[in-house]
Protein backbone atom coordinates (compact mmCIF):
# COMPACT_ATOMS: atom_id res chain seq x y z
CA UNK A 1 0.00 0.00 0.00
CA UNK A 2 1.55 3.85 -1.01
CA UNK A 3 2.22 5.80 2.21
CA UNK A 4 -0.72 7.87 3.15
CA UNK A 5 -0.06 11.06 5.44
CA UNK A 6 -1.74 10.24 8.52
CA UNK A 7 0.60 7.28 8.93
CA UNK A 8 3.81 9.08 7.88
CA UNK A 9 2.69 12.05 10.13
CA UNK A 10 2.91 9.65 13.12
CA UNK A 11 6.07 7.57 12.50
CA UNK A 12 7.86 11.52 12.01
CA UNK A 13 6.50 12.31 15.15
CA UNK A 14 7.30 9.09 16.40
CA UNK A 15 10.65 9.63 15.52
CA UNK A 16 10.73 5.93 13.89
CA UNK A 17 11.67 8.14 10.95
CA UNK A 18 12.98 11.26 10.16
CA UNK A 19 11.99 14.49 7.19
CA UNK A 20 15.73 14.27 5.67
CA UNK A 21 15.14 10.65 5.62
CA UNK A 22 12.24 10.52 4.16
CA UNK A 23 12.79 13.23 1.93
CA UNK A 24 15.70 11.25 0.61
CA UNK A 25 13.50 8.07 -0.45
CA UNK A 26 11.07 10.38 -2.51
CA UNK A 27 13.67 12.34 -4.51
CA UNK A 28 15.51 9.02 -5.25
CA UNK A 29 12.00 7.64 -6.37
CA UNK A 30 11.17 10.55 -8.69
CA UNK A 31 15.02 9.73 -10.24
CA UNK A 32 14.04 6.44 -11.10
CA UNK A 33 10.34 6.96 -11.74
CA UNK A 34 10.19 10.32 -13.41
CA UNK A 35 11.85 8.42 -16.59
CA UNK A 36 8.60 6.37 -17.22
CA UNK A 37 5.99 8.80 -16.41
CA UNK A 38 7.67 12.34 -16.93
CA UNK A 39 5.40 13.89 -13.54
CA UNK A 40 7.79 16.45 -12.84
CA UNK A 41 8.94 19.03 -14.50
CA UNK A 42 11.52 20.43 -11.84
CA UNK A 43 13.21 19.50 -8.45
CA UNK A 44 15.57 20.81 -6.29
CA UNK A 45 17.45 18.20 -4.33
CA UNK A 46 19.19 21.47 -2.15
CA UNK A 47 15.52 22.89 -1.53
CA UNK A 48 13.63 19.72 -0.61
CA UNK A 49 16.42 18.79 1.63
CA UNK A 50 16.76 22.06 3.25
CA UNK A 51 13.12 22.10 4.30
CA UNK A 52 13.08 18.91 5.97
CA UNK A 53 15.49 19.53 7.80
CA UNK A 54 13.87 22.45 9.37
CA UNK A 55 11.09 19.92 9.57
CA UNK A 56 13.05 18.05 12.30
CA UNK A 57 13.86 20.43 14.22
CA UNK A 58 10.43 21.71 14.49
CA UNK A 59 9.50 17.92 15.62
CA UNK A 60 12.78 17.85 17.58
CA UNK A 61 11.17 20.98 19.44
CA UNK A 62 7.69 19.19 19.46
CA UNK A 63 5.56 21.56 18.14
CA UNK A 64 4.65 20.03 14.52
CA UNK A 65 1.77 20.26 12.71
CA UNK A 66 0.13 17.15 10.52
CA UNK A 67 2.15 18.67 7.34
CA UNK A 68 5.45 19.07 9.36
CA UNK A 69 8.18 17.27 7.43
CA UNK A 70 5.54 15.27 4.92
CA UNK A 71 6.92 15.42 1.06
CA UNK A 72 4.72 16.83 -1.61
CA UNK A 73 4.81 18.31 -5.16
CA UNK A 74 3.19 21.44 -6.65
CA UNK A 75 1.33 21.88 -9.81
CA UNK A 76 3.79 24.52 -11.98
CA UNK A 77 1.14 27.19 -12.24
CA UNK A 78 1.50 27.63 -8.37
CA UNK A 79 4.19 29.90 -7.58
CA UNK A 80 7.66 29.06 -5.89
CA UNK A 81 9.77 31.99 -4.83
CA UNK A 82 12.40 29.06 -4.43
CA UNK A 83 11.86 26.85 -7.94
CA UNK A 84 11.24 28.40 -11.08
CA UNK A 85 7.48 28.16 -12.22
CA UNK A 86 6.84 27.73 -15.75
CA UNK A 87 3.44 26.96 -15.94
CA UNK A 88 4.69 23.79 -19.02
CA UNK A 89 5.19 26.92 -21.11
CA UNK A 90 8.31 28.07 -23.22
CA UNK A 91 6.59 31.67 -22.44
CA UNK A 92 7.99 30.81 -18.41
CA UNK A 93 10.39 28.17 -18.81
CA UNK A 94 13.07 30.17 -16.93
CA UNK A 95 11.00 32.36 -14.83
CA UNK A 96 11.26 32.35 -11.13
CA UNK A 97 8.74 34.29 -9.15
CA UNK A 98 9.12 37.03 -7.36
CA UNK A 99 6.96 36.03 -4.39
CA UNK A 100 4.99 32.91 -3.47
CA UNK A 101 1.53 31.84 -3.94
CA UNK A 102 -0.37 31.86 -0.43
CA UNK A 103 -0.97 28.53 -0.31
CA UNK A 104 2.92 27.12 -0.66
CA UNK A 105 3.08 30.20 2.23
CA UNK A 106 0.34 28.31 4.25
CA UNK A 107 2.33 24.84 3.56
CA UNK A 108 5.82 25.85 4.46
CA UNK A 109 4.35 27.68 7.64
CA UNK A 110 3.11 24.00 8.51
CA UNK A 111 6.48 22.28 7.71
CA UNK A 112 5.80 20.82 4.33
CA UNK A 113 8.65 19.57 2.26
CA UNK A 114 8.30 20.34 -1.92
CA UNK A 115 9.69 18.09 -3.55
CA UNK A 116 9.35 19.42 -6.70
CA UNK A 117 6.98 21.01 -9.71
CA UNK A 118 4.83 18.75 -11.46
CA UNK A 119 3.98 18.66 -14.87
CA UNK A 120 0.60 20.16 -16.90
CA UNK A 121 -0.73 21.37 -20.20
CA UNK A 122 0.19 24.21 -21.01
CA UNK A 123 -0.83 27.08 -18.87
CA UNK A 124 -3.21 24.18 -17.32
CA UNK A 125 -5.10 24.50 -20.96
CA UNK A 126 -5.63 21.01 -21.55
CA UNK A 127 -7.50 17.68 -20.03
CA UNK A 128 -4.50 15.46 -21.01
CA UNK A 129 -0.80 16.74 -19.98
CA UNK A 130 0.56 15.63 -23.35
CA UNK A 131 0.40 19.52 -24.91
CA UNK A 132 3.54 20.59 -22.50
CA UNK A 133 6.42 22.40 -23.26
CA UNK A 134 8.72 19.88 -20.80
CA UNK A 135 6.69 16.52 -22.57
CA UNK A 136 3.78 14.13 -22.03
CA UNK A 137 3.25 12.90 -18.62
CA UNK A 138 2.54 9.15 -18.70
CA UNK A 139 -0.45 7.09 -16.20
CA UNK A 140 1.46 5.15 -13.65
CA UNK A 141 -1.20 2.59 -14.30
CA UNK A 142 0.05 1.88 -18.17
CA UNK A 143 2.27 4.44 -19.64
CA UNK A 144 0.57 4.13 -23.15
CA UNK A 145 -2.01 6.10 -21.56
CA UNK A 146 -2.78 9.87 -20.44
CA UNK A 147 -2.96 10.76 -17.18
CA UNK A 148 -5.63 13.24 -17.50
CA UNK A 149 -5.50 17.00 -17.16
CA UNK A 150 -4.56 19.97 -16.68
CA UNK A 151 -3.18 18.58 -13.32
CA UNK A 152 -1.77 14.98 -14.90
CA UNK A 153 1.72 15.66 -13.62
CA UNK A 154 0.06 15.94 -10.10
CA UNK A 155 -2.34 13.49 -10.24
CA UNK A 156 0.52 10.95 -11.46
CA UNK A 157 2.97 11.59 -8.81
CA UNK A 158 0.64 9.99 -6.32
CA UNK A 159 -0.66 7.59 -7.50
CA UNK A 160 3.05 6.35 -8.11
CA UNK A 161 3.64 7.31 -4.76
CA UNK A 162 6.39 10.21 -5.85
CA UNK A 163 5.11 12.61 -3.44
CA UNK A 164 2.03 12.27 -0.80
CA UNK A 165 0.07 14.80 -1.72
CA UNK A 166 0.21 17.36 -4.66
CA UNK A 167 -1.97 20.62 -5.30
CA UNK A 168 -3.40 20.88 -8.82
CA UNK A 169 -5.67 23.27 -9.88
CA UNK A 170 -9.23 22.96 -11.89
CA UNK A 171 -10.94 25.70 -14.21
CA UNK A 172 -13.27 22.83 -16.05
CA UNK A 173 -12.25 19.54 -13.74
CA UNK A 174 -8.64 19.82 -14.01
CA UNK A 175 -8.15 18.36 -10.52
CA UNK A 176 -10.94 15.69 -10.68
CA UNK A 177 -10.48 14.28 -14.11
CA UNK A 178 -6.49 13.03 -13.71
CA UNK A 179 -6.78 12.31 -10.32
CA UNK A 180 -9.94 9.60 -11.59
CA UNK A 181 -8.02 8.63 -14.39
CA UNK A 182 -4.49 7.70 -11.84
CA UNK A 183 -6.87 6.39 -8.99
CA UNK A 184 -6.25 9.08 -6.60
CA UNK A 185 -8.42 11.30 -4.90
CA UNK A 186 -8.93 14.94 -6.11
CA UNK A 187 -11.07 17.84 -4.48
CA UNK A 188 -11.97 20.96 -6.09
CA UNK A 189 -13.01 23.48 -3.01
CA UNK A 190 -15.78 25.81 -3.02
CA UNK A 191 -15.12 28.90 -5.45
CA UNK A 192 -13.21 31.38 -3.07
CA UNK A 193 -12.63 28.57 -0.32
CA UNK A 194 -8.85 28.64 -1.18
CA UNK A 195 -6.84 31.71 -2.23
CA UNK A 196 -5.87 31.99 -5.89
CA UNK A 197 -3.00 34.90 -4.88
CA UNK A 198 0.21 33.22 -6.80
CA UNK A 199 -1.76 30.79 -8.84
CA UNK A 200 -1.00 31.63 -12.80
CA UNK A 201 -4.47 32.45 -13.81
CA UNK A 202 -6.08 30.93 -16.33
CA UNK A 203 -10.12 31.46 -16.16
CA UNK A 204 -10.53 34.01 -13.19
CA UNK A 205 -14.09 32.88 -12.34
CA UNK A 206 -13.36 29.30 -12.10
CA UNK A 207 -10.09 28.31 -11.20
CA UNK A 208 -9.90 27.12 -7.78
CA UNK A 209 -6.72 25.05 -6.05
CA UNK A 210 -7.42 21.80 -4.67
CA UNK A 211 -5.72 18.93 -3.25
CA UNK A 212 -5.20 15.84 -4.63
CA UNK A 213 -4.02 12.71 -2.41
CA UNK A 214 -4.14 9.49 -1.72
CA UNK A 215 -7.03 9.25 0.45
CA UNK A 216 -10.55 11.48 1.52
CA UNK A 217 -8.93 12.19 4.97
CA UNK A 218 -5.42 13.17 3.70
CA UNK A 219 -7.01 15.31 0.84
CA UNK A 220 -9.01 16.72 4.09
CA UNK A 221 -6.31 17.39 5.93
CA UNK A 222 -4.53 19.70 3.32
CA UNK A 223 -7.70 21.35 2.05
CA UNK A 224 -7.96 22.44 6.07
CA UNK A 225 -4.06 24.14 6.04
CA UNK A 226 -4.47 25.55 2.68
CA UNK A 227 -8.41 27.36 3.04
CA UNK A 228 -9.29 30.29 3.74
CA UNK A 229 -9.68 34.53 3.18
CA UNK A 230 -6.54 35.81 2.20
CA UNK A 231 -5.57 39.52 1.97
CA UNK A 232 -4.09 39.16 -1.57
CA UNK A 233 -7.58 37.44 -3.02
CA UNK A 234 -10.71 39.51 -2.45
CA UNK A 235 -12.63 36.71 -3.56
CA UNK A 236 -11.09 34.57 -0.69
CA UNK A 237 -13.15 33.86 1.97
CA UNK A 238 -13.49 31.59 5.72
CA UNK A 239 -16.05 29.06 4.89
CA UNK A 240 -18.48 27.87 7.48
CA UNK A 241 -18.70 24.32 8.92
CA UNK A 242 -21.03 22.26 7.83
CA UNK A 243 -22.31 19.04 8.61
CA UNK A 244 -25.67 16.81 6.71
CA UNK A 245 -26.85 14.18 8.67
CA UNK A 246 -28.65 11.83 6.75
CA UNK A 247 -27.79 13.30 3.36
CA UNK A 248 -29.96 12.96 0.47
CA UNK A 249 -27.93 11.94 -2.72
CA UNK A 250 -29.43 13.29 -6.23
CA UNK A 251 -28.36 10.83 -9.51
CA UNK A 252 -29.29 11.56 -12.82
CA UNK A 253 -29.10 8.02 -13.89
CA UNK A 254 -30.86 8.67 -17.56
CA UNK A 255 -27.87 11.00 -18.71
CA UNK A 256 -25.18 8.92 -17.29
CA UNK A 257 -26.65 6.09 -18.79
CA UNK A 258 -26.57 7.79 -22.35
CA UNK A 259 -23.17 9.21 -21.83
CA UNK A 260 -20.56 6.72 -19.72
CA UNK A 261 -18.95 3.39 -21.30
CA UNK A 262 -19.72 -0.24 -20.04
CA UNK A 263 -16.63 -0.17 -16.99
CA UNK A 264 -18.01 3.15 -15.70
CA UNK A 265 -21.19 2.15 -15.35
CA UNK A 266 -20.35 -0.89 -14.17
CA UNK A 267 -18.26 0.58 -10.96
CA UNK A 268 -21.00 3.51 -10.87
CA UNK A 269 -23.73 0.65 -10.19
CA UNK A 270 -21.65 0.01 -7.06
CA UNK A 271 -21.56 3.59 -5.69
CA UNK A 272 -25.54 3.53 -5.82
CA UNK A 273 -24.77 0.50 -4.42
CA UNK A 274 -22.91 1.70 -1.72
CA UNK A 275 -25.62 4.30 -0.74
CA UNK A 276 -28.19 1.90 0.49
CA UNK A 277 -25.92 0.11 1.88
CA UNK A 278 -24.55 3.74 3.86
CA UNK A 279 -28.70 4.23 4.27
CA UNK A 280 -28.50 7.47 2.19
CA UNK A 281 -31.79 7.94 0.52
CA UNK A 282 -31.24 8.51 -3.33
CA UNK A 283 -33.65 10.65 -5.52
CA UNK A 284 -33.80 11.03 -9.19
CA UNK A 285 -32.60 14.72 -10.78
CA UNK A 286 -32.02 16.32 -13.52
CA UNK A 287 -28.32 17.32 -13.86
CA UNK A 288 -28.63 18.22 -17.83
CA UNK A 289 -25.15 16.54 -18.70
CA UNK A 290 -25.78 18.04 -21.97
CA UNK A 291 -23.34 20.07 -24.13
CA UNK A 292 -24.53 23.53 -22.64
CA UNK A 293 -22.15 23.19 -20.28
CA UNK A 294 -18.90 22.65 -22.63
CA UNK A 295 -20.69 25.24 -24.99
CA UNK A 296 -20.67 28.30 -21.67
CA UNK A 297 -17.20 27.19 -20.87
CA UNK A 298 -15.84 27.17 -24.12
CA UNK A 299 -17.38 31.00 -24.68
CA UNK A 300 -16.67 32.37 -20.66
CA UNK A 301 -13.50 30.49 -20.33
CA UNK A 302 -11.68 31.05 -23.36
CA UNK A 303 -13.07 34.55 -22.79
CA UNK A 304 -10.72 35.35 -19.59
CA UNK A 305 -8.17 33.12 -20.80
CA UNK A 306 -7.69 35.51 -23.82
CA UNK A 307 -7.63 38.50 -21.16
CA UNK A 308 -5.46 36.39 -18.65
CA UNK A 309 -2.75 35.90 -21.69
CA UNK A 310 -2.78 39.01 -22.41
CA UNK A 311 0.21 40.01 -19.71
CA UNK A 312 2.57 37.63 -21.53
CA UNK A 313 4.62 40.29 -23.66
CA UNK A 314 8.29 39.53 -23.13
CA UNK A 315 9.30 43.17 -21.37
CA UNK A 316 8.28 42.65 -17.83
CA UNK A 317 9.43 39.38 -17.63
CA UNK A 318 9.03 35.22 -19.44
CA UNK A 319 10.63 34.70 -22.81
CA UNK A 320 11.46 37.68 -24.92
CA UNK A 321 12.54 37.30 -29.00
CA UNK A 322 15.90 37.31 -29.88
CA UNK A 323 14.65 38.03 -33.84
CA UNK A 324 15.00 41.59 -35.05
CA UNK A 325 11.74 43.58 -35.04
CA UNK A 326 10.60 47.03 -36.32
CA UNK A 327 8.32 48.22 -32.95
CA UNK A 328 6.65 47.53 -29.81
CA UNK A 329 3.93 45.57 -31.24
CA UNK A 330 6.28 43.73 -33.56
CA UNK A 331 8.38 42.58 -30.38
CA UNK A 332 5.46 41.51 -28.83
CA UNK A 333 3.86 39.74 -31.38
CA UNK A 334 7.29 37.85 -32.36
CA UNK A 335 7.82 37.20 -28.76
CA UNK A 336 4.10 35.55 -28.06
CA UNK A 337 3.75 33.68 -31.58
CA UNK A 338 7.64 31.89 -30.67
CA UNK A 339 6.61 31.17 -27.19
CA UNK A 340 3.05 29.59 -26.81
CA UNK A 341 1.42 26.41 -28.21
CA UNK A 342 -1.07 25.95 -30.79
CA UNK A 343 -3.80 25.25 -28.22
CA UNK A 344 -3.04 28.64 -26.27
CA UNK A 345 -2.65 30.55 -29.41
CA UNK A 346 -6.14 28.67 -30.68
CA UNK A 347 -7.64 29.73 -27.13
CA UNK A 348 -6.68 33.09 -27.59
CA UNK A 349 -7.82 34.55 -30.93
CA UNK A 350 -11.58 32.26 -30.12
CA UNK A 351 -11.34 34.14 -26.68
CA UNK A 352 -10.80 37.42 -28.10
CA UNK A 353 -13.18 36.26 -30.79
CA UNK A 354 -15.65 35.73 -28.61
CA UNK A 355 -15.27 39.53 -26.81
CA UNK A 356 -15.23 41.50 -30.62
CA UNK A 357 -17.78 43.44 -31.86
CA UNK A 358 -21.21 42.03 -32.05
CA UNK A 359 -19.94 38.74 -30.48
CA UNK A 360 -19.95 40.44 -27.14
CA UNK A 361 -23.07 40.69 -27.05
CA UNK A 362 -24.31 37.56 -29.01
CA UNK A 363 -22.09 35.21 -27.18
CA UNK A 364 -20.49 36.41 -24.35
CA UNK A 365 -23.42 38.30 -22.06
CA UNK A 366 -25.76 35.46 -23.58
CA UNK A 367 -23.27 33.07 -21.77
CA UNK A 368 -23.81 34.96 -18.56
CA UNK A 369 -27.00 35.11 -18.52
CA UNK A 370 -27.38 31.11 -19.23
CA UNK A 371 -24.36 30.68 -16.40
CA UNK A 372 -26.62 32.40 -14.78
CA UNK A 373 -29.97 30.09 -15.38
CA UNK A 374 -27.78 27.57 -14.24
CA UNK A 375 -26.92 28.77 -11.05
CA UNK A 376 -30.66 28.76 -9.94
CA UNK A 377 -31.87 25.80 -11.62
CA UNK A 378 -29.31 23.86 -9.74
CA UNK A 379 -30.73 25.84 -6.26
CA UNK A 380 -34.29 25.81 -7.39
CA UNK A 381 -34.70 22.15 -8.93
CA UNK A 382 -31.87 19.90 -7.47
CA UNK A 383 -30.13 21.11 -4.41
CA UNK A 384 -34.08 21.51 -3.06
CA UNK A 385 -34.42 17.82 -3.50
CA UNK A 386 -30.87 16.34 -2.52
CA UNK A 387 -27.89 18.03 -0.84
CA UNK A 388 -25.35 15.51 -2.32
CA UNK A 389 -25.40 15.00 -6.48
CA UNK A 390 -23.22 11.49 -7.57
CA UNK A 391 -22.01 10.92 -10.78
CA UNK A 392 -18.90 8.97 -12.48
CA UNK A 393 -16.18 11.69 -12.65
CA UNK A 394 -15.58 10.36 -16.54
CA UNK A 395 -17.21 8.77 -19.19
CA UNK A 396 -14.44 6.61 -19.58
CA UNK A 397 -11.12 5.43 -17.66
CA UNK A 398 -7.99 6.93 -19.01
CA UNK A 399 -7.81 6.57 -22.66
CA UNK A 400 -4.38 5.62 -25.21
CA UNK A 401 -2.48 8.71 -26.07
CA UNK A 402 -3.00 8.46 -29.53
CA UNK A 403 -6.89 8.27 -28.97
CA UNK A 404 -8.29 11.03 -31.21
CA UNK A 405 -11.51 12.14 -31.04
CA UNK A 406 -13.50 13.27 -34.17
CA UNK A 407 -14.84 16.62 -33.36
CA UNK A 408 -15.27 19.61 -30.63
CA UNK A 409 -18.05 17.94 -28.78
CA UNK A 410 -16.32 14.88 -28.15
CA UNK A 411 -13.24 15.55 -27.39
CA UNK A 412 -14.74 17.74 -24.28
CA UNK A 413 -16.93 14.32 -22.94
CA UNK A 414 -14.44 13.75 -20.43
CA UNK A 415 -15.26 16.83 -18.61
CA UNK A 416 -18.86 16.85 -19.14
CA UNK A 417 -19.73 15.57 -15.29
CA UNK A 418 -17.24 18.21 -14.15
CA UNK A 419 -18.02 21.64 -15.41
CA UNK A 420 -21.23 22.15 -13.74
CA UNK A 421 -19.05 22.74 -10.05
CA UNK A 422 -17.05 25.01 -12.14
CA UNK A 423 -19.77 27.15 -13.77
CA UNK A 424 -21.50 27.11 -10.21
CA UNK A 425 -18.76 27.49 -8.20
CA UNK A 426 -19.41 24.10 -6.31
CA UNK A 427 -17.36 21.84 -4.00
CA UNK A 428 -16.47 18.93 -5.59
CA UNK A 429 -14.50 15.71 -4.68
CA UNK A 430 -13.42 12.30 -7.20
CA UNK A 431 -12.77 9.32 -4.84
CA UNK A 432 -11.05 6.26 -6.99
CA UNK A 433 -13.99 3.75 -6.90
CA UNK A 434 -13.39 0.54 -8.88
CA UNK A 435 -11.47 -0.78 -11.88
CA UNK A 436 -11.73 -0.92 -15.24
CA UNK A 437 -11.74 -4.13 -17.50
CA UNK A 438 -8.42 -3.07 -18.89
CA UNK A 439 -7.35 -2.53 -15.72
CA UNK A 440 -7.64 1.42 -14.97
CA UNK A 441 -8.79 3.45 -12.31
CA UNK A 442 -12.49 4.50 -12.66
CA UNK A 443 -13.84 7.48 -10.21
CA UNK A 444 -17.28 8.55 -8.62
CA UNK A 445 -17.88 12.48 -8.14
CA UNK A 446 -19.47 13.97 -5.47
CA UNK A 447 -20.68 17.98 -5.38
CA UNK A 448 -22.65 19.50 -3.26
CA UNK A 449 -24.13 23.34 -2.65
CA UNK A 450 -21.37 25.92 -2.21
CA UNK A 451 -19.81 26.12 1.46
CA UNK A 452 -20.50 22.39 1.86
CA UNK A 453 -16.71 21.48 1.67
CA UNK A 454 -16.70 19.98 4.90
CA UNK A 455 -20.35 17.50 4.70
CA UNK A 456 -19.03 16.61 1.50
CA UNK A 457 -15.16 15.81 2.96
CA UNK A 458 -17.35 13.63 5.17
CA UNK A 459 -20.20 11.80 2.74
CA UNK A 460 -17.30 10.97 0.90
CA UNK A 461 -15.31 9.18 3.36
CA UNK A 462 -17.91 6.96 3.88
CA UNK A 463 -18.79 6.27 0.34
CA UNK A 464 -14.79 5.54 -0.17
CA UNK A 465 -14.94 2.44 2.33
CA UNK A 466 -16.87 0.70 -0.42
CA UNK A 467 -14.21 1.68 -2.89
CA UNK A 468 -12.59 -1.21 -4.34
CA UNK A 469 -9.88 0.52 -6.45
CA UNK A 470 -6.50 -1.45 -6.50
CA UNK A 471 -3.60 0.89 -5.51
CA UNK A 472 -0.18 0.97 -7.38
CA UNK A 473 2.88 -0.82 -5.18
CA UNK A 474 5.95 1.23 -7.01
CA UNK A 475 8.80 0.36 -4.94
CA UNK B 1 -15.87 33.80 -40.12
CA UNK B 2 -13.90 34.28 -42.89
CA UNK B 3 -9.83 34.60 -43.45
CA UNK B 4 -9.54 38.57 -43.15
CA UNK B 5 -11.63 38.56 -39.80
CA UNK B 6 -8.27 35.76 -38.76
CA UNK B 7 -6.21 37.88 -39.79
CA UNK B 8 -7.76 40.78 -37.72
CA UNK B 9 -8.13 38.73 -34.73
CA UNK B 10 -4.26 37.64 -35.01
CA UNK B 11 -3.60 41.50 -34.67
CA UNK B 12 -5.24 41.55 -31.93
CA UNK B 13 -4.00 38.99 -30.24
CA UNK B 14 -0.74 40.03 -31.11
CA UNK B 15 -0.22 36.17 -32.44
CA UNK B 16 1.56 36.15 -36.42
CA UNK B 17 0.24 33.49 -38.73
CA UNK B 18 2.10 32.43 -42.01
CA UNK B 19 -0.37 31.79 -44.57
CA UNK B 20 -0.87 28.05 -44.27
CA UNK B 21 -1.75 28.62 -40.52
CA UNK B 22 -3.95 31.52 -40.87
CA UNK B 23 -6.36 28.73 -43.05
CA UNK B 24 -6.08 26.10 -40.40
CA UNK B 25 -6.89 29.07 -37.80
CA UNK B 26 -9.60 30.22 -39.92
CA UNK B 27 -11.08 26.67 -39.68
CA UNK B 28 -10.51 25.98 -36.41
CA UNK B 29 -11.98 29.19 -35.38
CA UNK B 30 -14.97 28.04 -37.60
CA UNK B 31 -15.78 24.94 -36.24
CA UNK B 32 -15.24 26.33 -32.72
CA UNK B 33 -18.11 29.18 -33.34
CA UNK B 34 -20.61 26.41 -34.91
CA UNK B 35 -20.22 24.22 -31.79
CA UNK B 36 -20.87 27.24 -29.52
CA UNK B 37 -23.48 28.98 -31.67
CA UNK B 38 -26.99 27.10 -30.43
CA UNK B 39 -26.49 28.82 -26.78
CA UNK B 40 -27.89 32.08 -29.21
CA UNK B 41 -31.17 30.11 -29.04
CA UNK B 42 -31.52 29.15 -25.34
CA UNK B 43 -33.94 31.55 -23.97
CA UNK B 44 -32.93 33.09 -20.75
CA UNK B 45 -34.79 35.98 -19.20
CA UNK B 46 -31.99 36.21 -16.29
CA UNK B 47 -29.55 39.36 -16.05
CA UNK B 48 -25.99 39.11 -16.77
CA UNK B 49 -24.14 36.77 -13.72
CA UNK B 50 -22.22 38.66 -11.61
CA UNK B 51 -20.01 36.89 -9.55
CA UNK B 52 -21.01 36.59 -5.95
CA UNK B 53 -17.37 37.55 -4.06
CA UNK B 54 -16.85 36.92 -0.50
CA UNK B 55 -17.21 39.57 2.24
CA UNK B 56 -16.96 42.57 -0.19
CA UNK B 57 -17.76 45.19 2.38
CA UNK B 58 -15.58 44.53 4.46
CA UNK B 59 -12.65 46.31 2.54
CA UNK B 60 -9.18 46.48 4.50
CA UNK B 61 -7.16 49.78 5.41
CA UNK B 62 -5.25 51.44 3.07
CA UNK B 63 -1.90 50.70 5.79
CA UNK B 64 0.99 51.54 3.69
CA UNK B 65 3.30 47.93 3.85
CA UNK B 66 6.76 47.04 2.36
CA UNK B 67 6.05 45.78 -1.15
CA UNK B 68 8.37 43.55 -3.80
CA UNK B 69 12.12 45.07 -3.75
CA UNK B 70 12.83 46.85 -6.83
CA UNK B 71 15.71 44.11 -7.24
CA UNK B 72 12.68 41.32 -7.08
CA UNK B 73 10.84 43.37 -9.20
CA UNK B 74 13.06 43.25 -12.02
CA UNK B 75 14.61 40.20 -11.88
CA UNK B 76 12.77 38.43 -14.84
CA UNK B 77 12.59 41.65 -17.31
CA UNK B 78 14.72 40.96 -20.18
CA UNK B 79 17.08 44.29 -19.34
CA UNK B 80 17.03 46.57 -16.71
CA UNK B 81 18.49 49.74 -16.34
CA UNK B 82 18.43 52.29 -13.49
CA UNK B 83 15.82 50.13 -11.44
CA UNK B 84 13.25 50.69 -14.80
CA UNK B 85 12.38 47.91 -17.03
CA UNK B 86 14.49 48.47 -20.42
CA UNK B 87 12.79 47.55 -23.52
CA UNK B 88 14.84 45.51 -25.82
CA UNK B 89 16.61 47.57 -27.98
CA UNK B 90 15.72 47.50 -31.58
CA UNK B 91 17.79 45.42 -33.90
Amino acid sequence: MPHSLINLATQLQRKEISSVELTTEYLNKIKKQNKKTNSYIFTNEEVSLNQAKKADEIIKKGSPSVLTGIPMSLKDNIMTIDMPTTAASKMLAKYIPSYSATVYTKLLNNGAVLLGKTNLDEFAMGSSTLNGYFGETSNPYDTDKIAGGSSGGSAASVAEDTSIYSLGSDTGGSIRQPASYCGVVGFKPTYGAVSRNGLIALASSFDQIGPIAKNVEDARIVFNVIKGKDEFDMTAFEIPRTTRQNPVIGIDEDSIQKIADKDTLKVFEKAINACKKLGYKTVKINSKYDDLYIKLYFVLAYAEMASNMGRYTGIGFGYHTKSSYIDTDDFIRKTRSEAFGDDVKTRVMFGNYMLSGDNMKKYYYKALKIRHDLIEDYYLNIFNKCDFILSPTTPTAAPRKDHKYSSVEEGSLPNIFALPANLIGLPSITIPFGMSSENMPIGIMLSGKKNFDNALFTVAKNFEQYSEHKSLDIK
Amino acid sequence: MKKPTTILLSELSKIEFDNESLDEMTNKLNELETYVSSICDVKSDNEIYDFEIGDIDELREDIVKESLSQEDALKNAAKSKNGYIQFPRRK
